[in-house]
């Protein structure tokens, strides 16, 4: 058996063996991510329910602001982002831009930022309530 | 509901069975296999297409599987035509050697945890990663939600890092199975993510097992199903791992072709192309070097004809991309810099040593083996030697050229992006060179001397 012969074996039992165990690292990676039957999205879908009921169109603009948009309110970037696109695909097919100028806009803002807020507004919009810090806005007519 | 989901993409699966079938009516087990799963991806990428067509039309009409139930009764009925009596297929006599069987045996493990992988990655992410719920499974909410007006779903009034401008492939192919089975399930998107895993682990296995050996073909698969793009990549349902496979099927197509002179392998060939640009933006770039690649590799072998026949097989595809881009889509946001600011970006030394670098990186850690997946490779080649075999060689220049110009038009993308340099590096890197493995481990195992042939005891 020549030397080559042996290296060859070599890589090759190497290379299965390897193959295996970066399997089960990958395995035990997939195990890793969040938990089963709670994922955040399918939690996040059901925040929204009540908002797609209300809105009067089933496809259409509406706007979006979150405690980044009140000057004054704490908020952290990368949740924004984060939450920004979650909504996004919550609520298609309608679209969300940044700000409250369309006619109906979704606040995604907790007590503080929506007391600065509606204390900024006041009578500008009719303010709906809903649940977990959610409230859908109405631009009155001015 | 799971079952239902699997069903639903079956006209469609035989749809491209077919295809390849009655383009490539070569016969026996082997060539079955490479049809079975050349079909499999052909079958999901036609259906996208032509409901892209049907919803243009019918809108707010449900009767798009009856249109895929109708294409594949007409294509039975022409292969069934065709080929009469004498059914091609005859049980084989299989009677692997010893090595053999080790080499297929050590297939087994990693699918299985492949598999596993994957099963966990969709009981834990339903809607799949980022990538997967901003971009391909909301573009198919979309679409279902509001089916009469699905042509809302490109307005430019869509905030740019959704990329609205992303091609349709898998959008189009999880709206309209959500219209077959009535309702909004997230089976879908993993049964379709679950048939690329398939589709590439499958073509892979049975090119290789058609082209070189049996041997050949289990290091390649112990090597990809080893590696974290099958079961975590694959199930995370982005493009990438369909847009790999589209790769591969070109490069499969093409070497088919140069072995066989099948020119109905050249027509699927340009399909697969095309498909590739159906499914990501970094499709429409392999179309465009792939016409050079062809035209190099065949160069003393009428290039013109090979690339007539390919253009053909190209056509409808690219027919559909590029009405998408030129009359729906919003701007692409990478091509977004300007002239002046891109030209800047390229005279700019630091970027392209930012890029080298990460370059190098990702090529010497990709894969999660610690070592990288790539220098094993290199080492593999070393020990086995290279053996290409002459009848081959312009498959092996145009695939060759075809993977190194890719490269080398994302090296280009990342020179003039408009975001930050780095982040767009970190984010997008390692799933770029994910798309040219599957690929380059054909090419590979094409070049390499075949291992059962190196190992036979003189």
């Amino acid at each position: 058996m020549t030397i080559r012969l042996v290296l060859q074996r070599a890589l090759l039992a190497g290379i299965s063996v390897a193959s295996i165990y970066f399997g089960v690292q990958n395995l035990r990676r997939a195990m890793a991510i969040g938990s089963l039957g709670s994922d955040p999205v399918t939690q996040w879908e059901l925040r929204f329910q009540p908002v797609k009921k209300l809105l009067p169109f089933k496809r259409g603009v509406i706007g979006y602001i979150t405690n980044s948009d009140v000057p004054g309110a704490h908020y952290d970037a990368n949740n924004e982002q984060g939450e920004y696109t979650l909504t996004q695909y919550t609520m298609a097919p309608i679209i969300l831009v940044r700000g409250d100028q369309p006619d109906w806009t979704l606040a995604n803002l907790n007590s503080k930022a929506f007391q600065i807020w509606s204390q900024a507004n006041r009578g500008q919009f009719r303010v709906i309530p809903l649940n977990d810090n959610l409230y859908l806005l109405h631009r009155l007519a001015p | 509901m799971t079952l239902l989901s699997i069903l639903v993409f079956s006209p469609s699966l035989l749809t491209g069975i077919l295809i390849v079938h009655l383009l490539w009516p070569a016969g026996g087990w082997k060539v079955f296999w490479v049809k079975l799963f050349l079909g499999l991806g052909l079958g999901l990428g036609q259906a996208s297409l032509l409901d892209f067509v049907y919803m243009l039309l019918f809108s707010s009409e449900n009767g798009f599987l009856f249109v895929q139930l109708a294409l594949s009764a007409g294509l039975l009925t022409a292969a069934l035509v065709r080929a009469r009596k004498d059914f091609p297929l005859a049980l084989p006599r299989i009677q692997p050697s010893r090595l053999q069987i080790i080499l297929m045996a050590g297939v087994i493990l990693p699918a299985v945890l492949s598999a596993l992988t994957a099963v966990n990655v969709w009981a834990r992410e339903p809607h799949g990663a980022w990538d997967a719920w901003m971009m391909y499974n909301r573009a198919a909410r979309f679409i279902y939600r509001d089916q009469a007006g699905w042509l809302g779903s490109f307005s430019r009034q869509m905030d740019p890092i959704f990329h609205a401008d992303y091609p349709l492939q898998l959008g189009m192919d999880v709206a309209w199975a959500w219209q077959a089975v009535g309702q909004e399930t997230q089976r879908v998107p993993i049964v379709l993510s679950g048939l690329f895993m398939l589709g590439c682990a499958g073509l892979l296995g049975a090119s290789l097992n058609l082209v070189q050996g049996p041997g050949q073909a289990s290091i390649a698969l112990i090597l990809l199903l080893g590696s974290a793009l099958i079961g975590n990549e694959g199930a995370s349902q982005r493009a990438d791992l369909p847009l790999a496979y589209f790769f591969l099927g070109t490069a499969v197509s093409i070497c088919l072709y140069v072995r066989s002179k099948e020119r109905g392998l050249l027509i699927l060939a340009g399909f697969m192309a095309g498909l590739a640009a159906w499914t990501k933006n970094e499709g429409s770039l392999f179309v465009l070097i792939s016409l050079p690649a062809l035209f190099i590799a065949f160069f003393r072998q009428q290039p013109w004809r090979v690339l007539g026949w390919y253009v053909l097989g190209l056509a409808f595809p690219l027919i559909v991309v590029l009405g998408f881009k030129g009359l729906l889509a919003p701007p692409s946001d990478v091509l977004s810099s300007g002239l002046n600011r891109s030209i800047q970006q390229v005279l700019d030394l630091s970027r392209h040593l930012t890029i080298l670098r990460s370059f190098g990186a990702d090529v010497f850690t990709f894969g999660g083996w610690g070592i990288g997946i790539l220098p094993i490779l290199l080492v593999y080649a070393l020990i086995f030697k290279l053996a290409p075999a002459p009848d081959l060689r312009p498959a092996h220049v145009a695939i060759g050229l075809a993977l190194s110009l890719q490269a080398l038009g994302y090296y280009g993308i990342y020179l003039i992006t408009p975001y930050d340099l780095q982040w767009h590096i970190d984010f997008s890197l390692s799933r770029l060179v994910s798309q040219l493995y599957v690929p380059f481990l054909f090419f590979f195992f094409t070049v390499v001397t075949d291992v059962e042939r190196a190992l036979a005891v003189k």
